[in-house]
């Protein structure tokens, strides 16, 4: 059995950032990663060709309850980083605070957070676009001026000059591999194994069919908010992992006009915060096969799909939900059962918010918007609103999400909580959760920049408490 | 998949797809189904084999019965990505606009 000194399980947000920060420290340190390693720009983002091989099961994930809620997650080394649109948001005091108060966090100050976001803003390039945001991004900021309403460009990891995202295979794995990590793809956990009381080794399946143990003095779990759970609850750690998931339950509606200008390859940038954090209004990147599955349950259908061109655009509306959803495994399944429940009260949101994103679209010049509900109707007035509203019922309504997270919460607090405030295990030694599993409560905004953060800051924690000292956080 | 591919079919028609495009559609949307989380692949299965055992007739008012409505909303909602995935895989749309291309409103269908 080849033994390291650090596992990392999952090479996302949480996982590359944690290889990053102890590798460079001179820890041993080996990156598992499921999915395969596909070099960045090879597929065009949010294509069905990208979702094949880059997304967990083909992007077609869902929690389910009344009503389901489809979600996404990559799977592939830099896991959701390569898929996503690389929106940045640093952790707010607000939310620092929060956890400190509701979850027993310590350690955990703005003061203490602040200097490793601006590592990862300076190592990711940070940046809002030099010159202008693409033409659907200004349509919706035309309409939350119209309205009063504030909205601003979100920045994103992105090299302009070069035109490249700064995924983490271009940044923290590529840095990583650099000082010494070997990341090894193809590699499934099915569990891990706990010898009185302390987590030791990893049983490993490749995708060759090989299965592996590897033995480890320290294993981060890195996995993601559902995989990191379901590998924890595989290997018989449960004491509160896999309760509490959180997420953003999100709405969509498609906007009509001439002054939109979708172009497939935009990465939408601009978010309405008027109402943030609680709600969030933004926009959704919009192709063909998109479009249809956003119009499909409408009263348009989707027979003029192709017709539309650029005059279409895909916008959505997200919640911060106070509810919880459950991580299951279930015997003989590779994939865990993910539930959700929606409470009466955000239900109620939700429709709000739908009400605010049909609002400001049209408020942006929309000739017509359509709420993707089942029998949507499409709309020009403000008047119609409400009657849109009131068919979006808990068995009309078409929710999406991509923000999963909480679903091993942190702190003190070891009645609620099943790590401690820097993401070891209350109840198994040598194990530390470092992802979004770890992001108590839905956060209100795009979480992998709080994701980065908290897993670099717990990675040094762990390397003091043995007398090793960080390396410098910023790339040479 | 006999019956997803029956769904996908009579979806298909309705928009007078290509013979070829529907059988390529059809492939496409029994691939995705295998790719569903393992739960969910499983009910599907179960329920297909169950309807594809029922009587024509019965299976066509099937979809009141719990469950085969939402897999059949399923079905549809993944032919129709992978139907307009197939026909614009080899262009970008939408296609850029041009200064006297005619826009064009959604209108609910009859």
């Amino acid at each position: 059995m080849r033994h390291v000194d650090a596992l990392v399980v999952g090479s996302g947000a949480g996982g590359a950032t944690t290889a990053a920060t102890l590798a460079a420290a001179g820890v041993q340190t080996l990156v598992l990663e499921e999915g395969p390693d596909v070099g960045p720009g090879t597929f065009r983002q949010f294509s069905q060709d990208q979702m094949r091989a880059q997304y967990r099961n083909r992007g077609q994930l869902v929690a389910l309850g009344l009503p389901p809620i489809t979600y996404a997650e990559g799977r592939c080394v830099g896991g959701s980083t390569e898929i996503n649109s690389g929106l940045y948001h640093r952790p707010s005091q607000a939310l620092l605070e929060g956890w400190t108060r509701g979850w027993s966090v310590v350690d955990l100050t703005s003061e203490g957070m602040g200097p490793i976001s601006d590592a990862i803003e300076h190592n990711l390039n940070v940046s809002t676009f030099p010159d202008r945001v693409p033409t659907a991004s200004a349509f919706l900021a035309s309409g939350a001026q119209r309205l009063g309403w504030f909205s601003t460009e979100v920045p994103r990891w992105f090299d302009h000059a070069t035109g490249r995202r700064q995924s983490m295979t271009l940044t923290y794995l590529a840095y990583a591999r650099e000082r010494g990590a070997q990341i090894v793809s193809g590699a499934w956990v099915r569990r891990l194994e706990i010898d009185r009381g302390r987590a030791v080794a990893a049983e490993v399946e490749h995708s060759d069919g090989r299965v592996e143990r590897i033995g480890f003095d320290v294993v981060f779990v890195c996995g993601g908010a559902v995989q990191s759970a379901a590998l924890l609850l595989r290997s018989g750690v449960r004491r509160n992992v896999g309760r509490t998931l959180s997420m953003h339950p999100t709405v969509k509606a498609v906007a009509f006009s001439d002054l939109i200008g979708s172009d497939p390859s935009d990465v939408p940038v601009t978010q309405v915060r008027e109402f943030a954090p609680d709600m969030t209004i933004g926009g959704s990147a919009t192709d063909a096969p998109l479009l249809a599955l956003a119009l499909l349950p409408t009263a348009v259908g989707v027979d003029r799909v192709l017709d539309f061109g650029p005059d279409a655009g895909i916008y959505y509306a997200a919640i911060r939900s106070s509810g919880r959803g459950r991580i299951r495994v279930v015997r003989g399944m590779r994939d865990p059962l993910v539930t959700f429940r929606l409470p009466t009260d955000d239900f109620a949101r939700l429709q709000s918010a739908m009400g605010r994103l049909l609002m400001v679209l049209l408020a942006a010049g929309s000739e017509q918007v359509v709420a993707s509900v089942h029998g949507g109707q499409p709309i020009s007035s403000d008047a119609q609103i409400p009657a849109e509203v009131t068919r979006m019922t808990r068995r009309a309504a078409d929710l999406m999400t991509v923000h999963v997270c909480s679903s091993v919460p942190m702190g003190e607090d070891r009645e609620i909580c099943a790590v401690d405030s820097h993401g070891a295990s209350h109840e198994v030694a040598g194990v530390i959760v470092n992802d979004a599993s770890i992001v108590n409560g839905a956060p209100g905004i795009n979480p992998q920049g709080t994701v980065m953060a908290l897993a670099i800051r717990n990675a040094e924690h762990f390397l003091t408490q043995r007398g090793v000292h960080p390396a410098a956080r910023e790339f040479a | 998949m006999g019956v997803s591919a029956d769904v996908s079919r009579g979806w298909l028609s309705a928009i007078d797809a290509s013979t070829p495009l529907t059988e390529s559609v059809c492939d496409d949307v029994a691939a995705r189904l295998d790719a569903m989380p393992s739960v969910l692949r499983s009910a599907f299965r179960v329920l297909d084999a169950g309807l594809a055992v029922l009587p024509a007739p019965v299976r066509r008012r099937a979809h009141l019965l719990p469950g085969v409505g939402e897999y059949v909303r399923v079905v549809h909602s993944l032919t129709a990505v992978s139907y307009y995935d197939l026909v614009t895989r080899d262009r970008l749309i939408p296609a850029p606009r041009t200064p006297n291309s005619p826009g064009v409103l959604a209108q609910p269908r009859a």
